[in-house]
C-alpha cells in the first residue's frame, strides 16, 4: 500500500516535524509509533526553533516548557530525577539536560531526557572536585562532550581543602573522563567562587563568563591548550550577562538598570561589536525584578520568575537571516490550577522523542 | 546515478588526473577521500554536477502531469549554477506538488530515495511533514489511511507519555 512508507523514509519524514506534530504522529499507529522512537533531529539541516525550559529553583521534580510554535506552556513531570540535583545546563542538540548534585559531595553528574523520561549518571570524575565550571560542546549528533574546569577538591589525610587546577572531558562515545591539562590557579579560583553558568564554544575555544560583577570571559583554546581572558563590554555596569552563540561567533547580551538591553558580538582583534538593541516598547514592559538570561544557537531569552512575561530574540523561522523580538507571557496557571509565582532557571533545548542509545 | 571511482596508487610520487566521463570532463571539483591504508583515492560524483540531464527519467506510479513537472525540475535545476534559477525550480515544484494527492507525494518520497536525489528527497519529505503537522491524531489517520492497531489502553499510555502534545 503506498502509505506504508519503510521505516527509515518515515523517520526522514519525521525528522521534518517540530515535536508536538511528531507525538501526534507516533499516536497513530503502531508502525508510526515505532519510527518516531527512530526519529533524530539533525539541527543543522532543519530550523525548529529551541524550546525554552523553566526550572523552579526549588524542585527538580518538574519543569515548565514553553512551546514556541503553538506558543503554549506545558508541565513535564520529572518522577526519574532524584532529589538534591539541579539543572545546570543542555546539551541542546541531544535534547539532553545536564543535572549536578547538589551539597557539599564531590561534584556527580546526569543526564535526562526530560521528554523520555530516560536518566542516567555520568561516572565520578577522574578528580573529585565540589563546585567547578561545567561546559559542553556536541560534536555531532551521536556525540557529545563536557568538560569541568577548576573546583575545590579536597586535601589528602585531612589538610585543607585546595583549587583543583585541571579540566576533564567526558566523552559521550567512550563514556570516560579524562583529566585535559591543567591550568593557572588563578583561572581555578574564579571559576569556582563564581559559579559560572552555561558555556558557549566557538571558534575553537570553550568560553565560561564569571556570574558576579564585573563581568569577565575566561576561555581554554583547545588547539593550543592555553586558557584566555576577555573582558565583558561594560562589564561593571551591566545588572545581568550571558554569553550567547550566534552563527558560530560568540555573543553577550545584557542590560542595565536602566532597562536598556544591548547585544555585542565578538569580532576581529578581540573587539565587541554592538549588533543589537533591545526595542524600546518591550524594554518598558519588561521592568522590575531581577533578570536572567540565557541562549542558545537561534534565540536567546530574558526572564524573570515564571508567571512573569519573557522577551524573546530568535531567528525568524521564515527568513533565516532576520531575527524578531517578542514577547511571550508568562505561565500562572496549568491544567486549570494557579500556580505560585516562583523564581526558576531557564534553559534552551531542542526536544527529542527518539530513544537515545547513550541511556 | 552517483559515480565512484578508485584509483590506487603505487609508490609513485606525483601523479596528476583529469577525469572524463561521458565524453564530457566534469566540472564539479568533488573532494577526493584519501584512504593511507590502501593508498587508494575515492571520489564520488555527485548526481546534478555530473548528469547533464536531457534524457527524462520515468517515475513509476505517477500521472504523466507529475511526471512532467518533476522532470521540468532536474532540467532546470541541473542546468545552472545560479541560485535564482535553483530557487526558481524549486518554488515550481513545490507549489505543483502542493495541489496534488498526499499519495502521490508519497509515491514521490520513494522514487526520491530510489534514485538517491537528495534535493527532491527533501521537497517531498518536506510536504509529507506539512502534511502531518498541526493536525489532530483523527485526522491525520484519515488522510494517510492509518488503521488505528492501538488498544485503547496502549493508545491512553501513548498520549499519557507526552501529554503536553495533547493539551488542547
Amino acid at each position: 500500500m503506498w502509505n506504508n512508507l519503510p521505516s527509515d523514509l518515515l523517520s526522514n519524514v519525521f525528522s521534518y516535524l517540530p515535536p508536538h506534530s511528531l507525538a501526534r504522529a507516533m499516536a497513530t499507529c503502531r508502525h508510526w509509533h515505532d519510527c518516531g522512537r527512530l526519529t533524530t533531529r539533525d539541527t543543522s539541516r532543519h530550523h525548529h526553533p529551541p524550546w525554552f525550559i523553566a526550572f523552579p529553583t526549588r524542585s527538580s521534580k518538574l519543569c515548565f516548557v514553553h512551546n514556541p510554535i503553538e506558543s503554549t506552556w506545558h508541565l513535564l513531570n520529572l518522577e526519574h530525577v532524584p532529589s538534591l540535583t539541579r539543572p545546570v545546563l543542555t546539551i541542546a542538540g541531544h535534547g539532553l539536560i545536564l543535572f549536578k548534585s547538589t551539597g557539599s559531595v564531590p561534584l556527580r553528574l546526569s543526564v535526562c531526557d526530560p521528554f523520555t523520561g530516560q536518566f542516567r549518571h555520568l561516572p565520578p570524575l577522574q578528580k573529585p572536585r565540589t563546585n567547578p565550571a561545567v561546559g559542553v560542546i556536541e560534536d555531532c549528533p551521536s556525540q557529545f562532550k563536557v568538560y569541568v574546569a577548576g573546583g575545590m577538591s579536597k586535601a589528602e589525610s585531612g589538610g585543607a581543602a585546595s583549587y583543583e587546577p585541571t579540566l576533564e572531558m567526558f566523552d559521550s562515545r567512550s563514556n570516560e573522563w579524562t583529566v585535559m591539562g591543567s591550568m593557572p590557579v588563578e583561572f581555578a579560583v574564579r571559576l569556582t567562587v563564581w559559579t559560572p553558568n552555561e558555556s558557549v564554544y566557538s571558534r575553537e575555544v570553550l568560553y565560561w563568563m564569571t556570574s558576579a560583577r564585573a563581568y569577565s570571559i575566561m576561555g581554554f583554546e583547545m588547539s593550543s591548550n592555553k586558557w584566555i581572558e576577555l573582558s565583558v563590554p561594560m562589564g561593571d555596569t551591566l545588572e545581568f550577562a550571558a554569553m550567547v552563540p550566534r552563527d558560530g561567533k560568540l555573543t553577550v547580551i545584557g542590560g542595565t538598570q536602566g532597562g536598556n538591553v544591548l547585544v555585542w558580538e565578538l569580532g576581529e582583534g578581540d573587539e565587541w561589536n554592538v549588533i543589537e538593541r533591545m526595542p524600546v516598547e518591550l524594554g518598558r514592559r519588561f521592568i522590575g525584578g531581577s533578570t536572567k538570561c540565557v541562549g542558545i544557537e537561534g534565540g536567546v531569552c530574558l526572564y524573570k520568575e515564571i508567571d512573569k512575561g519573557m522577551v524573546v530574540w530568535r531567528r525568524d523561522g521564515n527568513h533565516k537571516n532576520k531575527w524578531e523580538w517578542c514577547w511571550i507571557e508568562g505561565c500562572n496557571q496549568v491544567s486549570g490550577k494557579r500556580l505560585e509565582n516562583y523564581p526558576i532557571k531557564g534553559l534552551f533545548l531542542h526536544p527529542n522523542l527518539a530513544s537515545s542509545s547513550f541511556f | 546515478m552517483s559515480q565512484t571511482v578508485v584509483l590506487e596508487q603505487n609508490a609513485v610520487e606525483t601523479q596528476s588526473i583529469t577525469l572524463k566521463f561521458d565524453g564530457c570532463s566534469s566540472d564539479a571539483n568533488p573532494s577526493p577521500i584519501v584512504n593511507p591504508e590502501n593508498q587508494s583515492i575515492t571520489i564520488k560524483f555527485d548526481d546534478q554536477a555530473s548528469n547533464h540531464h536531457t534524457i527524462p527519467v520515468s517515475i513509476p506510479n505517477v500521472d504523466s502531469e507529475t511526471e512532467a513537472a518533476v522532470n521540468e525540475f532536474l532540467r532546470k535545476h541541473g542546468s545552472s549554477d545560479e541560485e535564482s534559477v535553483r530557487t526558481d525550480a524549486m518554488n515550481d515544484l513545490w507549489s505543483f506538488i502542493e495541489r496534488q494527492e498526499i499519495g502521490t507525494v508519497v509515491v514521490l518520497v520513494k522514487f526520491a530515495s530510489d534514485v538517491k536525489n537528495f534535493e527532491l528527497l527533501e521537497i517531498f519529505c518536506q510536504r509529507v511533514a506539512d502534511v502531518i503537522a498541526k493536525k489532530t491524531v483523527e485526522e491525520v489517520r484519515e488522510i494517510f489511511n492509518i488503521a488505528n492497531d492501538f488498544t485503547p489502553e496502549e493508545e491512553q499510555a501513548i498520549r499519557d507519555e507526552h501529554r503536553w502534545a495533547f493539551e488542547d
